[in-house]
């Protein structure tokens, strides 16, 4: 059943799969481009401030592809159960969690294709150019922090995904509300109330879903292929 | 009477007339300067009058245009400790929220004169309001975005008290050592990044261990030429990447044949002296590898090593060589306050990925319980 889901799950995305991988092999490579010097060449140790500053601008591109890779695969996976209104996979002598297990499972597993894209992007970018003194490549934990961040992000858009689009617009719903009204609440509220004035709810929980224990911790914190 | 000498009578008379009328003339031109300064001095009055009536309609205006601003919004004024901070009724709560978390936070124990007469002026919006504050007091406005968090809000508010606060030090010896950076906290692992990526042979003997040689990188060892203190502070490629990085080779014109000879020398590689021939012509810049914001926080580490009165003894000895400046604020010696200092930032070496374990297993568990959502489904109760 798992290999069927896995044909079935890349005959649908193929055609997107490939230019995301490849744009996920790219995207290291244009984070160093124009810095440094080529392999043998000594590097002048002034150009640690042009790396330090040239890369940063990039840096919020790698959680963002992450998402939209992770987004796309999980939309695809369940695509054709929506159009099919869910008869073939109704048909078939599984249980719910198996299906769902074997589809995800698949979705995960290509996933890995921009994710490994990543990572050899990733290698040959820092074999490129020589770093300047102070300065260290990081290929591997910036490739398992992109897998991570996709299959995460394949994670959450699957749960919403697999639901009815009544569900998704609930949640979808729900999430913007409370974003809108507990802003405006706060601020309201915070005019009458010192502890609204000084603790802001939205703030609050979006500092916790983005803080270990919380689910987007790993967007978080450093994306950096090259640092001290 | 001849008519020779009825000519000489009618010439002497014409002279003569000619000699009065100067005379007179003379003596019209003392009477108006005297005049005029007579009338000066009835000006005097009127000045001082115009003056007075000028900054009554002054204090008239402000006072309207305050009331005009009040009537589209109320004002609130109150303190934060030695602060005076004007905002917006709506906005008071949080104004008072924030400058009590800043000055808690960054601030306790500063006794500043500055911040004494300086004012303070608050508002969160969108549209912000015309606050008026008098022209004599010196006064720093802060706008913050209604919707921005608090973490951020407070680092606002910190950097103007910070400024404010600067004002005490201002044109002093010290405030051009740490060329007017605000006396704010400083994120040490920030800082580890900048003295990662200093360009600098002896800042890299300061990461590694050797805590002199911070001293050294800090500028703040006196009576060491420049000369030398180029070749404690870089080595021969660094000198020579600065000095063309500087402009200095770049820059020379023929009419310079000195400077002309040393940056081609220093182009070729051939005289590192040359290099620095250069350096120290044509760089219009501090060459001490540490500047600026490492410097203040290096007053702010000395700040909080001198506890109580640290602020009082740092304006006392601002205009004093800067070490002597330093021990007198935290009441140590220079070597324990760099060291201390330098240990503070290597131990905030940014993680870079380095926790990247305990991110996977939150990452790969958050991804199951995802997944786990969606095993459930109502079109599936039947089976």
């Amino acid at each position: 059943m798992y290999k069927s889901m896995l044909f079935l799950h890349w005959k649908q995305i193929r055609l997107t799969l490939i230019p995301l991988a490849m744009a996920a092999f790219g995207l290291p490579l244009l984070v160093i481009e124009g810095l440094g010097t080529p392999p043998g060449m000594s590097a002048s140790s002034l150009e640690a401030y042009t790396f330090m500053f040239g890369i940063q601008s990039w840096l919020p591109m790698f959680p963002i592809l992450a998402a939209a890779i992770g987004m796309t695969l999980a939309l695809s996976a369940w695509n054709w159960d929506h159009q099919l209104k869910h008869v073939y996979a109704l048909s078939l002598p599984l249980s719910r969690w198996e299906y769902t297990t074997a589809k995800f499972v698949a979705g995960a597993a290509l996933a890995l294709i921009p994710a490994a894209g990543l990572w050899l992007g990733a290698h040959v970018a820092s074999a490129s150019l020589s770093l300047p003194a102070g300065l260290n490549a990081y290929p591997n934990q910036l490739g398992l922090r992109f897998a991570l961040a996709v299959l995460l992000s394949y994670g959450l858009f699957s749960a919403m995904a697999a639901g009815t689009v009544r569900t998704t617009l609930v949640v979808a719903s729900v999430v913007i509300t409370f974003v809108v009204v507990g802003t405006m609440a706060g601020e309201v509220l915070g005019t009458r109330y010192v502890w609204f004035a000084q603790n802001n709810l939205v703030e609050s929980v979006v500092v916790w879903l983005a803080q270990a224990p919380g689910p987007f911790e790993v967007f978080g914190g450093s994306w950096s292929l090259i640092d001290v | 009477m001849s008519p020779a000498v009825t000519a000489l009578v009618a010439l002497a008379a014409v002279g003569g007339f000619r000699a009065v009328e100067a005379e007179a003339q003379e003596a019209r031109t003392y009477e108006s300067e005297e005049s005029l300064e007579a009338r000066i001095q009835t000006l005097v009055p009127l000045v001082e009058e115009a003056r007075v009536e000028a900054e009554a309609a002054a204090a008239e205006l402000l006072t309207f245009t305050r009331r005009a601003a009040e009537s589209i919004v109320a004002l609130d004024t109150f303190a934060v400790g030695q602060m005076t901070i004007i905002a917006p009724v709506p906005d008071a709560d949080r104004g008072r929220d924030l400058f009590q978390s800043a000055w808690e936070t960054y601030f306790a124990g500063i006794e500043s004169a500055s911040l004494q007469a300086s004012t303070f002026t608050f508002q969160a919006r969108d549209e912000p309001v015309p606050i008026f504050v008098e022209a004599e007091t010196y006064s720093r406005h802060i706008e913050i975005e209604w919707w921005q968090m608090r973490s951020d809000a407070v680092a606002v508010v910190a950097s103007a008290i910070a400024f404010s606060i600067n004002r005490e030090l201002a044109e002093s010896a010290m405030a051009r050592w740490i060329m007017n950076d605000p006396l704010v906290d400083h994120d040490p692992a920030e800082l580890y990044r900048r003295l990662a990526t200093t360009p600098s042979r002896s800042v890299r003997e300061c990461v590694a261990g050797n805590a002199a040689s911070c001293t050294t990188s800090l500028g703040l060892v006196e009576g060491t030429s420049i000369e030398a203190s180029l070749a404690e502070w870089y080595t021969v490629d660094e000198r020579r990447a600065l000095a063309i990085a500087g402009g200095g080779v770049r820059s020379i014109g023929g009419g310079a044949s000195v400077i002309t000879d040393a940056a081609a020398q220093c182009l070729d590689d051939a005289d590192p002296r040359a290099c620095d021939a250069v350096l120290l012509v044509e760089s219009r810049r501090d060459l001490t590898p540490l500047t600026g914001v490492v410097r203040a926080s290096l007053v702010r580490h000395a700040l909080g090593m001198g506890g109580d009165g640290a602020w009082a003894r740092l304006v006392e000895a601002r205009n004093r060589p800067i070490g002597e400046a330093l021990e007198h604020t935290a009441g140590s010696g220079l070597d324990e306050i760099v060291a201390t200092w330098r240990e503070w930032i290597l131990a905030a070496r940014p993680e870079v990925h380095a926790s990247l374990g305990s991110r996977s297993f939150f990452a790969l568990m958050w991804t199951v319980l995802f997944a786990a959502v969606a095993m459930r489904s109502t079109r599936w109760r039947l089976g």
